[in-house]
């Protein structure tokens, strides 16, 4: 067995860096006489053929047609993932507005047939206008697959605080009916 | 290794699929070789090497034209190599038969002999590798079969100089301490097999 206990004549060995003619001959004379550090010579020429021998293994052939298709099936998974952030920013976009709508509606109707019915055409309005935000941000998936994921924040991020202005702006608007009414 | 045209290189920055097309043709086999001797399996390598060309793809604007492509292009390959083999389990060194890798066939088309001789190397090889840890094999598979400086491993793996030649001569001290071991419980089956393969008569 190998033991590395003997520096610097291993290092000497294995460095692969040439040795002056002094260095040269104090290993030699020491490999005379240390049968480890000899085996450590033997076993590490061994090695070394072996590695310099080995040549290049190659992959089988057709390698670059299945990086093509590979290369199609990511961007593929890219433009679903695309889609899918931008129907998770319209769904939360659309939770916002509806439960600012609903709030809205929970004050105004008293009586709770009428909360109900506002309910069913709350249920109604969510049903349609989710199945229509689905096809318009599937469209503009498709027609939008370079987008980066950076855009597709900047993107979401931009409409969602359009939205906050809008609610903001609308909440004003209607507080201001109801002091006048008042 | 291939050295592309410069302008090979620009066009694919600029997002020509058919000039990053050249460049795979180009590449394809120093970087699987790196992952198969990084990997030890050739399913797992030639999956690596597609996901090394796609990660090339997407990061092609951020390469630096100032340093070598294959370096830039055989670390990135060696980084997720190193990232596969430490999200491994179990150890997948697979040395079946049927698991051999695609050897180009040299010229002189040999025979069946020298093919099983050349697997037979080849399983030595990975064995040999196999027992390093990643880093070190990394190493050891930039330095022996790509002929990098120390420089250009320490920049492609992300490590100083002498870091390099302190996991190189680790490396070399565990492969001749392993080839030893190899040796040992070879040459005892052999002794066996010779002993059974004897003649009762004799």
């Amino acid at each position: 067995m190998v033991k590395p206990n003997h520096p610097p004549f291993n290092r000497w060995l294995l460095s692969g860096e040439p040795l002056s003619p002094e260095q040269n001959a104090v290993l030699q004379e020491h490999l005379r006489t240390c049968p480890e550090c000899g085996q450590l010579q033997t076993a590490w020429g061994e090695v070394q053929f072996q590695l310099r021998s080995a040549g290049q293994v190659a992959p089988a052939p057709g390698f670059a047609s299945r990086f093509q298709q590979r290369l199609v099936l990511q961007r593929v998974k890219r433009q679903r993932r695309n889609a899918w952030i931008l129907f998770l920013g319209a769904a939360v976009m659309a939770f916002a507005i509806l439960s600012f709508f609903f709030w809205q509606i929970v004050g105004v109707f008293t009586t709770p047939v009428s909360l109900l019915s506002g309910l069913v055409y709350l249920w109604t309005y969510v049903f349609v206008f989710s199945e229509r935000m689905t096809d318009v941000f599937g469209s503009a998936a498709r027609f939008l697959p370079s987008i980066t994921l950076f855009g597709l924040v900047f993107l979401v991020g931009f409409c969602t605080l359009m939205s906050v202005l809008w609610l903001v702006t609308y909440r004003q608007l209607t507080n201001g009916r109801r002091e006048i009414s008042w | 290794m291939n050295d592309l045209e410069p302008q090979a290189l620009v066009q694919a920055q600029r997002g020509d699929a058919q000039a990053f097309s050249q460049l795979v043709e180009a590449y394809q086999r120093p970087v699987y070789n790196l992952c198969y001797r990084m990997l030890g399996d050739p399913y797992e390598a030639e999956d690596a090497a597609q996901e090394t060309f796609l990660r090339a793809y997407d990061h092609l604007r951020r390469y630096d034209a100032q340093r070598s492509f294959s370096t830039w292009l055989l670390s990135i390959a060696a980084h997720h190599c190193i990232d596969q083999i430490r999200k491994r389990r179990f150890p997948l060194l697979s040395l079946d038969d049927d698991e051999a890798p695609y050897l180009e066939p040299p010229d002189a088309g040999p025979g069946p002999e020298i093919m099983l001789g050349q697997h037979e190397e080849q399983k030595k090889v990975q064995q040999l590798l196999g027992s390093l840890n990643s880093q070190d094999r990394a190493v050891v598979v930039m330095f022996y079969w790509y002929e990098m400086s120390y420089e250009e491993i320490a920049d492609g793996l992300k490590m100083t100089v002498s870091a390099v030649k302190s996991r190189l001569h680790r490396a070399r001290l565990a492969l001749a301490k392993n080839w030893t071991v190899q040796e040992a419980q070879i040459l005892p089956s052999e002794r066996t097999k010779n002993g059974k393969a004897q003649s009762p008569a004799f």
